[in-house]
């Protein structure tokens, strides 16, 4: 059987490869709407999309990588959202999309990175909406909401760690 | 993955969540709703507190039906004091008729002083409507003879009889019922912890989440933002009657809802204020209609008797009095000196 | 393959991490004696938490909320906001909480006093 392409190298490949993510993204961001995490706390999401943007981040060149997060950013919230909810996805995921980086670059693992993903995400929200609102009320939010971007991206973290190990074992994620 | 570390960090994130969950237990669920011509919330705490106060909302909605005496439309369904008063005979459902029959006895046990057949009278005067007048003396004595609790029979097989233009009202009591059978649904239900206020009726489910005791603030008459008293306790209802409640004027002079059976104008007590804390709501709600009426040395003569409840008397000047079964759990407010009344 | 999902070192940081939040959500905060209404940042109404209350508030964008103060707890009773999680929050009481309409650009929350107010009022 033929092992699965590394690093999707080649352009065809990449593309596709590409698609079908951003498909799949899109897919389980509708997903994860059916369990409403934010009756319980407000602004807290299962955050299953993430694990597409996570394994991008190893899967494809930095700009295709940042591209695959635009992109679902702004499908998901025209598709499922409303301006405030984009503006704080966008908020949210650009600080993520950033600390994530970040990590990979200083070769940490891939479980790591998703939970400091998850927990600059939330922190992107919370200035976010500190920014929009100027009241100190926010800050009630931010312990919780940064505790569940810790528990959601460490779940997501090892989903990911062991898909990557698994489909793309020779995948370079150290650098 | 033999990885210790994937152990460590299951472990971990458990832990989190358990603590994450400690902090959840002070929410409890609320619902607020108008029902018994009032502003009634509900407050449940712990596991399954949504379901406990779904089911109370639906239970005060199905007594308010059933004990109504006001209601519109033709369809007496349900409805079993309506029916009760549409005519001198009516079968009504075994739950309506016990209760009857518990209020009827305590109306005898207050010696009148709370009389269900009130009705005609709080009629006259335009409690019902909201046109208040006064009615003539004449009018009065009329209605002297018609409001009579004993001409109220309850039969074996739940059939209510009264005499002609007799006519029930629950109020006195309703609110006091409801909250004891929602208490005893939530404690059916696994409820440990709740807090039921309908219409100014406390009702203390349990203690507090955190083990500790509820406090209730008894309203000041005449400060809408003050406090008589705090009183602090567990699994009781406190429920207080004022004049100041519900009231009109005309030509200078204040009536108000609280009647006096026996004249069928509003008692004169020299009372302002009547709280009872009674392990049952039934009990404190027609006892503090009862006791408002009495009057304050009727009143501690009648609790020296009983004890089964216990009392805070505010005087129309301004005499605070508990009885002894509170001392130690009631906190005056600032200026006020309360007199222990001894059993 | 034998990689660990964490190293010892990330792990021992994510834990300090977890635990400084837990910490700082449960640390005991003075309960409230004041519920301060803010829109887009600036305080449009201050009201003391024990004293029944029920106010209309404007809030940005048209949306409009029905703030109710009752037994030494405020929360928000209608809006008519598209999200209404500020509804469905539960009347808070403690300086630690509050209740944010983003739509609306609304937060309600309260400041430290020193007393508490009563549970229920009876009467």
């Amino acid at each position: 059987m033929d092992r699965m392409p590394t690093r999707a190298d080649k352009p065809a490949r990449r593309v596709a490869l590409f698609g079908v993510l951003l498909a799949l993204t899109v897919a389980l961001a509708w997903a994860e709407r059916l369990i409403p995490m934010d009756a319980v706390l407000p602004g807290a999401k299962l955050g299953l999309a993430n694990l597409v943007v996570l394994c991008g981040l190893y899967l494809f060149p930095m700009p295709w990588a940042l591209a695959l997060t635009g992109l679902k950013i702004l499908l998901t919230g025209l598709l499922f959202g409303s301006y405030y909810s984009l503006a704080f996805s966008a908020a949210g995921g650009a600080l993520s999309f950033l600390a994530m980086v970040l990590c990979k670059r200083l070769g940490r693992t891939v479980a790591f990175t998703s939970v400091l993903g998850g927990v600059f995400h939330n922190l992107g929200q919370l200035l976010c909406a500190w920014a929009l609102l100027g009241s100190m009320g926010i800050l009630a939010y931010f312990p919780a909401l940064l505790l569940a971007g810790m528990g959601a991206g460490a779940a997501v973290g090892a989903v990911g760690a062991l898909i990557l190990r698994r489909l793309w074992p020779d995948a370079d994620k150290t650098s | 993955m033999r990885n210790g570390s994937v152990k460590a960090f299951a472990l971990s994130a458990m832990c989190l969540c358990l603590l994450a969950g400690c902090g959840q237990e002070d929410r409890g669920q609320t619902a607020s709703i108008y029902a018994m011509d009032t502003v009634m919330d509900l407050t449940a705490y712990g596991e399954g507190a949504g379901e406990a106060v779904d089911a109370a909302v639906a239970e005060i909605d199905r007594l308010d039906k059933l004990l109504s005496a006001q209601g519109e439309g033709r369809d007496v369904d349900g409805q079993d004091i309506r029916r009760v008063n549409a005519s001198t005979s009516a079968t009504v459902s075994q739950e309506t008729a016990a209760l009857l029959r518990e209020t009827l006895a305590l109306c005898q046990e207050t010696g009148g002083a709370l009389d269900v057949t009130i009705y005609p009278a709080m009629e006259a005067w335009g409690f019902y409507s909201g046109e208040y007048r006064v009615p003539s003396p004449e009018e009065l004595s009329q209605l002297e003879a018609l409001v009579n609790y004993q001409a109220v029979e309850v039969a074996d097989d739940s059939i209510v009889t009264h005499g002609d233009q007799v006519k029930l009202d629950l109020g006195a009591v309703g609110k006091g019922y409801a909250a004891d059978q929602v208490a005893r649904l939530w404690k059916d239900m696994g409820v440990t912890s709740g807090l039921l206020n309908l219409g100014g009726n406390v009702c203390c489910v349990g203690p507090k989440p955190d083990g500790s005791d509820w406090t209730v603030g008894i309203r000041d008459p005449e400060d809408e933002n003050g406090v008589l008293c705090q009183l602090s306790g567990r699994d009781m209802a406190v429920v207080t009657s004022g004049a100041y409640q519900r009231n009109f004027e005309r030509d200078g002079v204040r009536y108000h809802h609280i009647l006096d059976p026996r004249t069928c104008a509003p008692a004169r007590s020299g009372l302002a204020s009547v709280t009872i804390v009674a392990s049952s709501g039934f009990l404190a709600d027609g006892l503090s209609t009862a006791v408002y009426v009495m009057g304050l040395d009727s009143a501690a003569e009648f609790w020296r008797q009983r004890q089964d409840f216990d009392m805070i008397l505010y005087t129309d000047d301004h005499q605070l009095y508990l009885t002894s079964g509170l001392a130690g759990r009631v906190t005056p407010a600032e200026g006020l000196e309360p007199q222990v009344l001894d059993g | 393959m034998d990689r660990r999902l964490f190293t010892a070192r990330e792990l021992l940081c994510l834990a300090v991490l977890a635990l400084v939040l837990v910490a700082w959500a449960v640390w005991p905060k003075s309960s409230g004696a004041a519920v301060v209404v803010q829109r887009g940042g600036g305080e449009i109404g201050r009201y003391p938490l024990d004293v029944p209350a029920r106010v209309e508030v404007s809030g940005a964008n048209g949306f409009s909320l029905t703030v109710v103060v009752q037994d030494g707890a405020v929360h928000v009773e209608n809006s008519t906001c598209p999200d209404l999680i500020c509804q469905r929050h539960a009347p808070i009481s403690r300086s630690d909480q509050a209740i944010i309409c983003l739509p609306g650009q609304v937060s309600i929350s309260v400041e430290g006093g020193e007393r508490r107010g009563p549970d229920a009022y009876a009467g």
